[in-house]
């Protein structure tokens, strides 16, 4: 875990000295990641200006879920999109042997070698938002309601992680399935709408969008109180298992790695 | 001609070819297609109308504004800034075709594959969710949303060149591209009908060229545009066009001065 310490405090030193060399990378990302969080909000905020409550959920609830969903975001891509976007590229060009050769854990070392700063503008974005409602609108927090958001938000992160994770591991057999994150970061989209949307609809959409809807949805309903503390305990048994189980996978993949064109 | 027509068809092929990224592909839009649905569903169910919008009027625009969008926004001209920063762009220089003609073949190629895909996947949808859809049953106004569609299928291939035509001058073509796809969901009526924002606003956004891409061909298959909003939004649109024309142009022009065919 030191060794580990030391090695990601080496790897936010370089990403920022990364970013300070490519300017307009860093720029773009800043201006995207900005526009990116504030029209996810406006949209709420339109979609909902004509309505008293959907499915349970007020308008007021509607832009706390964007505002969370906008914080989510921000840490997820922060600490892990770059990374699982260029796994699938490692395979494809055999660049998977250099990480497999060092004396750290190959998985962790893939998910944590690039950080993407500008995401933190929408992670800025998201808790300015979320502060301004919650003041503005008078919601009453309870120190116990933040500490279960915040174990919610690390369990959802965790959950997507895994799912991510799990997902570009198949790139290791079909290396041209590039566009697969892509996929997952659609339905991560979906996860800026309430839970019970695709609960009314049908079980299928329901069992493909769960896993994804709950990873905000859950958070935003303990920091509104609009749900029991046990239903933690389900959330965070699912986040263990695909964790586990993408371990179990990623580790049965590499038996299969060929390192074609290395 | 026939060179293009063939191009056209080997990005068909190609497609085809890995078809299971294309499918999976497909199976994103699908599901973007089915969120943004019922999310409208529930909240134009939940109170009696939205704005000026019936609950089938408001879900006709969410099906229809998905489909000129799979026929719109469908575009292989992504791959432009990169064949100029790996100097590719030499081989087509030395060709003898227009390199803008080959690339809207291209874009032709893989809308065709991708209205091929959106009509069976919306057929299906209908089949499964029967939604309350309104058709348009008036010939006029059928064919002009075609043709506001082929005009905003054009106004969109200038668009993407103008925003690829950046690598040029600089190796990070992927940012104004990722920033202006953020926003065009927003801008071209691809999340909302426009019409829902404060009239200033909307008013403001009918002198841009986004809301030309989806949300004026989606009102007109709604019949809900006046004779002279119709007249007024073609002009508009075909003001654009010769706009972004030129603009592509001069910068096509300009570009090449500056091109090295580096990495070759």
């Amino acid at each position: 875990m030191k060794k580990f310490i030391a090695i990601y405090t080496r790897l936010l030193t370089i990403n920022a000295a990364a970013l300070v060399a490519y300017r307009m990378n860093m720029i773009n990302s800043i201006i995207g990641s900005g526009v990116w969080g504030a029209f996810s909000i406006i949209t709420v905020l339109l979609l909902t200006s004509k309505t008293t409550a959907v499915l349970g959920w007020s308008q007021a609830d509607f832009m706390v879920l964007a505002a969370v969903q906008s914080i989510f975001v921000g840490i997820f891509d922060f600490f892990f999109s770059r990374n699982i976007e260029r796994f699938p590229r490692y395979v494809e060009l055999g660049q998977l042997d250099s990480f497999l050769l060092k004396p750290i854990a190959a998985r962790v070392l893939i998910s944590s070698l690039y950080i993407n700063y500008g995401s933190l503008i929408r992670l800025l974005i998201g808790m300015l938002f979320l502060s301004y409602l919650l003041t503005t609108l008078h919601i009453p927090v309870s120190n116990m309601q933040v500490l279960f958001f915040i174990f919610a938000l690390c369990v959802g992160i965790i959950l997507l992680y895994s799912l991510c994770f799990l997902l570009v591991t198949i790139t290791i057999w079909f290396t041209r399935l590039s566009n697969i994150i892509e996929l997952l970061y659609t339905l991560r989209g979906a996860s800026r709408f309430p839970l019970a949307i695709f609960k009314e609809v049908s079980v299928l959409l329901f069992i493909i969008f769960f896993p994804l809807t709950v990873i905000v949805t859950r958070p935003t309903e303990f920091l509104l109180a609009k749900t029991s503390y046990e239903n933690i305990i389900p959330m965070s048994v699912v986040a263990l298992m695909l964790f586990l189980l993408s371990q179990l996978f990623w580790k049965f993949a590499l038996r299969s790695y060929t390192s074609a064109s290395s | 001609m026939n060179q293009y027509l063939q191009i056209a068809k080997n990005t068909w092929d190609e497609a085809v070819t890995y078809r299971t990224s294309f499918i999976l592909y497909r199976f994103r839009e699908v599901l973007q297609l089915l969120s943004m649905y019922f999310l409208w569903y529930f909240v134009s169910h939940s109170q009696q109308g939205f704005f000026d919008y019936t609950q089938s009027s408001i879900l006709t625009y969410v099906l229809i504004s998905a489909f000129v969008g799979d026929i719109v926004f469908a575009t292989r001209t992504t791959a432009i800034a990169s064949e100029i920063n790996e100097g590719v762009l030499a081989n087509f220089l030395l060709r003898p075709m227009s390199y803008l003609r080959y690339h809207f073949a291209r874009d032709i190629g893989d809308k065709a594959l991708n209205i091929s895909f959106s009509l069976i996947e919306l057929f299906v949808v209908f089949l499964i969710l029967q939604p309350p859809f309104q058709f348009q049953t008036e010939f006029i106004t059928n064919m002009l949303f075609i043709v506001s569609v082929l005009l905003a299928v054009i106004l969109h291939f200038f668009i993407s060149v103008l925003i690829a035509f950046v690598g040029f001058w600089s190796n990070e073509g992927w940012g104004p591209r990722f920033i202006f796809y953020q926003a065009i969901g927003f801008f071209s009526g691809g999340l909302f009908p426009l019409d829902i924002l404060p009239f200033p606003i909307f008013t403001a956004f009918q002198f841009l060229p986004f809301s030309y891409l989806t949300y004026f061909p989606a009102k007109i298959y709604l019949g809900n545009v006046s004779q002279t909003e119709l007249i007024q939004g073609f002009l508009i649109q075909v003001c654009w066009i010769f706009i972004m024309y030129k603009l592509v142009m001069i910068v096509w022009r300009k570009g090449l001065r500056s091109y090295t065919a580096q990495g070759r």
